[in-house]
């Protein structure tokens, strides 16, 4: 049974005849009843759509405690996963032989004006990813204690994993080495970095550090 | 009375020219300043009468009477217009800018001036906008020295970058109207 709040004009929750009122994240809602669905079938561009959304959503579905901090200043009626499917979904993908694909170099896990560390490298070594770049802070945005978010996603096989970083390392560090969870060797290696302040109010726009994987070495 | 008004169909109003070119002289100065907010919440902080945001709000607002030109939809910003600091202090004379290898020299002259001190400092700002990044002399100058020295950004490497100085008044509260001194790339 719906239950007003705030007088008669105001929001309620729970169902009114047709209507279904709700709350989430200081906006209420109010739907209508569940029809049954659809029989037409969906066109090409609504696949594509729905594709390219579930392809991010999965993405994005195991760093949600990183994109919390990456967009967390645009955060109030939505969630960082929205936030970040809304700043990313216009530039993360490409076209290949009709299949929508992720494009890894363009996904931003971060969106900011705090000042990145420029120079950011990465080669693959026995202990992990060695990650090195830049600390010097240029005395405008950005600090030597500065919190450095690392990631690394590795393809072995099929099989996808998320290895990441957070709390520990400083800007002024310079480096950093992220364990790989699995001794198997990856055939495919992406690293973005972006760093946020100490107090958590600014972070910076993220960068992506490719790696190239060969079968005796590895290059940058 | 509109008879035929269908409620389900979205009313589409469009938005005039200068509500457009308004907009956007306004998302340009933003994009163009947002990453300097940390200096000009200092150096126009006497103007915003002690209020980061108002003095903030004020170069945005010079920014968009003074720096914009052109015609919406390819408005663009003027970076010789651009204030990054506001004051009455006197300001140095540049005689020569050094660009080499990752490294600047700004030699600078001042005459001598009751409101200005040898012990002000003269700082030079190094800042792309399409980067979004910028830095700062990191060694302290000052006026009495004539010239500045300052080791470039690492991320200016392959991107050209704006130059602006401007002076800091030895108590720390007063500032000079910033200069501009020009476009650089850098050429290793």
């Amino acid at each position: 049974m719906g239950t007003f709040k705030k007088g008669i004009n105001g929001p309620f929750s729970g169902k009114i005849g047709s209507v279904i009122g709700s709350h989430w994240k200081d906006v209420s809602y109010m739907k209508g009843l569940y029809r049954t669905k659809s029989n037409k079938k969906p066109s090409e561009d609504q696949l594509r759509q729905r594709d390219k959304f579930k392809l991010l959503l999965d993405f994005f579905a195991p760093i949600k405690r990183l994109l919390a901090i990456g967009f967390g200043q645009y955060v109030k009626s939505n969630t960082a996963v929205n936030a970040a499917m809304r700043f990313n979904y216009d530039m993360a993908f490409y076209e290949e032989e009709g299949k929508v694909l992720l494009d890894y170099s363009k996904i931003q896990f971060s969106r900011g004006s705090l000042f990145t560390a420029g120079a950011e490298k990465a080669m693959l070594t026995d202990r992990g990813i060695h990650i090195t770049w830049n600390t010097k802070t240029y005395g405008i945005s950005g600090h030597f204690d500065d919190i450095v978010h690392i990631t690394c996603l590795t393809y072995i096989g099929k099989d996808r994993f998320f290895d990441s970083e957070s709390g520990d390392i400083r800007r002024h560090h310079g480096e950093a080495i992220i364990e790989l969870n699995t001794k198997l060797k990856p055939v495919e290696i992406h690293v973005w970095l972006f760093l946020s302040s100490q107090q958590g109010d600014k972070v910076s726009k993220t960068v992506y550090i490719p790696i190239e994987i060969s079968d005796n070495k590895v290059t940058l | 009375m509109e008879f035929f008004y269908d409620k389900n169909k979205p009313r589409i109003k469009e938005k005039s020219y200068g509500r457009l070119a308004m907009q956007q002289r306004m998302r340009l100065a933003m994009a163009f300043l947002n990453p300097l907010r940390p200096i000009i919440n200092e150096t126009w902080l006497i103007k915003g009468e002690g209020n980061k945001s108002r003095a903030f709000g004020l170069a945005l607002k010079k920014l968009i009477q003074d720096g914009v030109e052109g015609q919406y939809p390819t408005q663009y910003i003027l970076p010789n217009q651009v204030s990054i600091s506001m004051g009455t202090l006197s300001g140095v004379a540049i005689q020569d800018v050094v660009l080499s290898n990752h490294l600047i020299d700004i030699y600078f002259s001042s005459e001598e001036n009751p409101s200005s001190r040898d012990g002000d400092e003269v700082i030079l700002v190094a800042y792309s906008p399409e980067l979004g990044m910028g830095g700062k002399n990191d060694v302290p100058c000052y006026r009495r020295d004539g010239h500045l020295h300052m080791e470039l950004p690492i991320h200016f490497s392959e991107s050209p970058f704006h130059l602006y100085l401007y002076v800091k008044a030895v108590n720390g509260k007063q500032y000079s109207k910033s200069s501009y001194l020009g476009y650089f790339e850098n050429a290793r």
